[in-house]
Formats: C-alpha cells, sequence, structure tokens
C-alpha cells in the first residue's frame, strides 16, 4: 500500500464517520482533522487487554525502597464520627440540607 | 468588614456568617461583586449571563428573611456564580456553545433549587469548555476565558470560568462540573479548592449530559470550609435522579470537625503517573506536603500504579461514546439550534444544523466517539475500555483497603497559555491522567492549593478516596490547607 492509499483511506474512513455523525466537513479541513482524529486514536490505542487489567490486580506496587507499614493503622481519628450512632446523623440520611433549615423553613416546607 | 469584600479574601461561610449577624447586608456582597465584575470582566470573560436584575430581587427576599430571624441557612445571602452548563429556570444556559445559545430552561436544577433554598444568591452564568470538552476554556462559543491570577495562562477547564470568577472576587463561591477533571484543575490552575463528589452524591437532575456516567457537580472555593458547606448543601438524595445514591452523607459539622486530623490516617503517595510530564517544583510541593502529613501523625507511602495511561485511553474511549450519544439529540428539531439555510430535506436540514451549531473540539469528539461504537471498532475499542475499567475497580479497592487517601498532583505543570490549547488540542488528553481516574470509577476527590509552581501561579495537589469517604478528603485538604509550602 502507498502511503497515498493510506492517506485516502483514512480520509474515507473520517467522512464515513462524519455522515454517520450528521456532520459536513469541509475538504479543506479534512486533512488536519484526520491527523487529530488519528493521534486522539492513537491515546485510545494504548488500552492494555483485559488479561493485562486481570494480571495487575494484585494491587499497587510499593515503590522501590519504600517500607510497607507491617500493621494496618486504624484512622482512629474518625472512630467518633462513625460509630457515633444515629444521634450525630439522625435526619440527615434522607434531607442533609435540614441541618442548615430553622423550623420555621423546615415548617414551611413541610 | 465591606473592605474585606472588596479585596477577595472573605470566604462564603465568613460572609454568610457576618451577614447573619447583620454586621453586613446582602446587597454590600453583591455590590462588592459586582463592582469586581465591572472592573475586571472585559479582560477576563469570565461570565456568559450575568443575573444581576435577578440577583438583587433575590437578595431583597433573603435579606427579608434574615431580618425576621428566619435565615434558611449560614450561606444565606452569599453570591455564588453557576457554570452554564446547569439549568437555571428564566436564565440561558448555552454550554458554551453555539447550538444552545438562545436556550432558557423551564426548570432549575437540583442544585440550583438547594442554592435558592439556602438562601444562596445567583449571580450569573460562567464561562465553559463547549460542553465540557476541553481543558482551558478556550473552546467557548462565547471566547475565552483568561486565568486571573496570570493572565497570560488560562484558567484551566472546563469550569475555567466559574474558577476564575472566584479568584477574581466576581464570586464568593462557585459550582462546576467535572467530567475527567474540570472542577479540579481550574480550581488548581486558579489556587483554589475544587471537589468532585463521589458518583451518585449530588444529583445531576438539570446537568446537560456530557459523559453521563462520569459526570458530577461540585464546589469551587476559596477555602476548604467553604468546600464542606457547599457539599452538605448540595449532596442530598434527590428521588428525580435515579443515579443519586441514598448513602449517607456527612454533615457539615462532621466535615468541619475532622478537618486537619490526620494522625494514624495512612496515605498513598502517588508521584508521576504523566510519564515524566510533571514539572520539579510541583514534585518538590508534592514531597512537602508528604513530609507535613507524616509530621502530623499521618502514615505514607509511595506507589505506583501499573500502566497509568490505561485509565486515560479507557476514560476518553468510554466518555466519547457517551458524548456521542447525548449529544445526537442536538438536531435542531427536538433540541438546539437551527439552520436558516435553504435545505431539501431533513436529513439535510439536520446536518447543517449540527454542523453550524457545534465547534471543532465538540465534532472531532462527536466523530470518535461514533468511531469507537461502530459495529467493526466496538470491540477493539469500547469493549475493551469497559473491560479496563472493571480491572480498575478491582485494583483501586485493593489499594483503598490498604490507604484512606491518595496524594498526587492535580495537574503535571502549568496550564495551558492562551491559544496553546487550540493549536494542539490532543496534547492536554493526557494531562488528565491525574484527575480522570476519580471520574472513570467515581471515587471522590478533591484539588487543594499547595505551594507554587512561579512567581503568580499557585501549586495543587489532588486527594483521591474511596466512594462516600469525603470526611477523609476534608480531614487531609485541612492539614495541608493554608500551607504555601515554603
Amino acid at each position: 500500500m502507498t502511503k497515498e492509499y493510506e492517506k485516502e483511506q483514512e480520509r474515507a474512513v473520517v467522512e464515513q464517520i462524519a455522515a454517520l455523525s450528521d456532520l459536513e466537513v469541509e475538504n479543506e479541513k479534512l486533512e488536519s482533522l484526520t491527523k487529530e482524529m488519528g493521534r486522539m486514536l492513537e491515546v485510545l490505542q494504548k488500552l492494555s487487554g483485559p488479561e493485562e487489567a486481570e494480571a495487575a490486580e494484585s494491587g499497587p506496587e510499593p515503590a522501590k525502597g519504600a517500607a510497607a507499614p507491617d500493621i494496618p493503622v486504624e484512622w482512629e481519628e474518625r472512630s467518633d464520627v462513625l460509630s457515633a450512632g444515629p444521634e450525630v446523623f439522625d435526619d440527615r440520611f434522607v434531607v442533609p440540607v435540614s441541618l442548615f433549615l430553622t423550623n420555621d423553613m423546615e415548617k414551611e416546607d413541610g | 468588614m465591606v473592605d474585606l469584600i472588596g479585596d477577595g479574601s472573605l470566604s462564603a461561610t465568613r460572609l454568610g456568617e457576618a451577614i447573619g449577624r447583620g454586621e453586613l447586608k446582602v446587597t454590600d456582597a453583591l455590590e462588592a461583586c459586582f463592582a469586581k465584575i465591572e472592573e475586571k470582566e472585559k479582560d477576563l470573560g469570565c461570565f456568559i449571563t450575568l443575573n444581576k436584575e435577578g440577583a438583587f430581587l433575590q437578595a431583597e427576599k433573603v435579606q427579608h428573611m434574615i431580618d425576621a430571624g428566619r435565615a434558611p441557612s449560614p450561606l444565606a445571602g452569599v453570591p455564588v456564580a453557576v457554570k452554564d452548563n446547569i439549568c437555571t429556570k428564566g436564565i440561558r444556559t448555552t454550554c458554551g456553545s453555539k447550538m444552545l445559545a438562545d436556550y432558557i430552561p423551564p426548570y432549575d436544577a437540583f442544585v440550583v433549587e438547594q442554592l435558592k433554598n439556602a438562601g444562596c444568591i445567583l449571580i450569573g452564568k460562567t464561562n465553559m469548555d463547549e460542553f465540557a470538552m476541553g481543558s482551558a476554556t478556550e473552546t467557548s462559543f462565547f471566547g475565552s476565558c483568561k486565568n486571573p491570577l496570570d493572565p497570560e495562562y488560562t484558567p484551566g477547564g472546563s469550569s475555567g470560568g466559574s474558577a476564575a470568577a472566584v479568584a477574581a472576587g466576581e464570586a464568593f463561591a462557585a459550582i462546576g462540573s467535572d467530567t475527567g477533571g474540570s472542577v479540579r484543575q481550574p480550581a488548581a490552575c486558579c489556587g483554589l479548592y475544587g471537589l468532585k463528589p463521589t458518583y451518585g452524591s449530588v444529583s445531576r437532575r438539570g446537568l446537560i449530559a456530557y459523559a453521563s456516567s462520569m459526570d458530577q457537580i461540585g464546589p469551587i472555593t476559596r477555602d476548604p470550609e467553604d468546600c464542606a458547606a457547599l457539599f452538605s448543601l448540595l449532596s442530598m438524595r434527590d428521588p428525580e435522579d435515579a443515579t443519586c445514591h441514598g448513602q449517607m452523607r456527612p454533615s457539615y459539622k462532621q466535615l468541619l470537625s475532622v478537618m486537619g486530623r490526620v494522625k494514624g490516617m495512612r496515605i498513598a503517595i502517588l508521584r508521576d503517573p504523566s510519564d515524566g510530564k510533571a514539572a520539579k517544583n510541583a514534585l518538590e510541593n508534592l514531597s512537602k506536603a508528604r513530609q507535613l502529613l507524616s509530621d502530623l501523625g499521618a502514615e505514607t507511602e509511595e506507589i505506583k500504579l501499573p500502566e497509568p495511561e490505561n485509565a486515560v485511553s479507557a476514560y476518553y474511549t468510554i466518555a466519547l461514546a457517551q458524548a456521542a450519544s447525548n449529544l445526537a439529540r442536538y438536531d435542531g428539531v427536538a433540541y438546539g439550534h437551527r439552520t436558516k439555510e435553504p435545505c431539501s430535506g431533513l436529513k439535510e436540514m439536520i446536518r447543517k444544523s449540527r454542523t453550524e451549531g457545534f465547534g471543532e473540539e465538540v465534532k472531532r469528539r462527536i466523530m470518535l466517539g461514533n468511531f469507537v461504537l461502530s459495529a467493526e471498532h466496538y470491540d477493539a475499542y469500547y469493549r475493551k475500555a469497559l473491560q479496563v475499567r472493571e480491572g480498575l475497580v478491582k485494583r483501586y479497592e485493593q489499594l483503598f483497603s490498604r490507604y484512606d487517601v491518595i496524594l498526587s498532583l492535580t495537574m503535571p505543570a502549568l496550564p495551558p497559555k492562551l491559544s496553546e490549547s487550540l493549536r494542539d488540542p490532543v496534547s492536554l488528553y493526557r494531562d488528565d491522567s491525574y484527575t480522570c481516574i476519580a471520574n472513570l470509577l467515581g471515587l471522590c476527590s478533591m484539588a487543594v492549593p499547595f505551594g507554587s509552581l512561579t512567581e503568580k501561579l499557585p501549586g495543587s495537589l489532588l486527594l483521591t478516596a474511596n466512594r462516600f469517604a469525603e470526611e477523609k478528603l476534608f480531614a487531609a485538604a485541612g492539614a495541608l490547607a493554608g500551607h504555601t509550602g515554603e
């Protein structure tokens, strides 16, 4: 295949996709658009196959030289919030904005 | 106090408190904003539509409630700007496009209802990349927007108008939308806090869709307290948005109570997923932040993610496919601009209307979206992108079983200079490598100003946490807040 032929093929694809998208492409813009779409497709094409994605499921790798913590550290400071029970969250489950509202507003709304 | 409004240093929550105490009138704040708009707007281009008359009418009502001792919220009377892809009843909503240049929505978006209920004053609709497609606010049909901190640069995008308005003192806070970093990147470029909440925590009703599985509305503010207040206000369950989750959300008071408390927190440090593109001083900021968090008692550990570029590729494949579907509705019949040219039939009329109505970047993305969805390429692109997304979900589940928060840069380097993004739009795609993962996986993520990149432009760090773990973001953001990185 000559380069000229390849270019023509690419332009034909862009024209087809433009038609599929209900868009007109002016002839003078076609070349630059084809080039840009080619570059964008390069970005999209970096996708690895699903096999590689699954292989990588073993989790993130600690960087070399960085010591992983031996024992997982609990975030102790937040326990008072998350274990505080419903009285802290009260009616915010459904209407979080209610803490902002005055009683009068609630009456008006209700 | 009035001087403090004028110099842009007063936060939204402090302004709300001052108004609530009667030290300031709602109109004082509004007049200060419109004075700034008058002074700076010609050069900056933050707004597409101003709502001056409506704002003063609303201010009168809110002031009346405050005077009667019935302030609807601590943010009552605070002037807020809203991105122009969020529907506002009776106020033009253009999405930065010729396609919707005359569209006046008949209803308010859920988040706009929430702002109005809380007594916030809507001052105008901010400039944005057309249909939120861009990272520099330069693809807007209504002209580009400049960065108020350094006018040689863009304010980032696509919510660049929102961020620039807050940074310039034209608004006290703003609302944007984030599909791949569109709240966090402009917040980073303008030295502000920008939150992309967990997918499903803020209703998307009334947000004009770009990529429906990744769009999320979030606040852009001057400090983390404002961000917490607005997040708390907006993150309410909406029965009219099926994707809006019923999960319990932390209240404003709870978020305030955890801010800065990082002792025992496990923080993963992600140095450079952008293939060595990160600027040296940006990486120095990251190191300083790590040291600061360690000094405050957090456990920090550096990690590397295998094949980070897969996330960008999967993100763009899915986003463009969804964009092509979402934007198919703009045909000049049901929605959008209709050509005035003579046409031989319906098909030609639709084609001409779409050709005239959409800008170049939107056209490119629609065409690519249709390309990856077309029968012969569906498996090679779209299906594979979904599989990669699935793989990443599992990988990040493991990651968040070991760490509370991931800390990285928000952007690898400086924002694009003016017109740079128009000359080479594709080069900006890879800059999304830091931010787009949160959208792809529905995580929550927040840009926090830290240090500087140039004399005028600030640095920014990105905190990312698991779904519905916003309180962890605010805990870490509180620890980093106010640090210059020196």
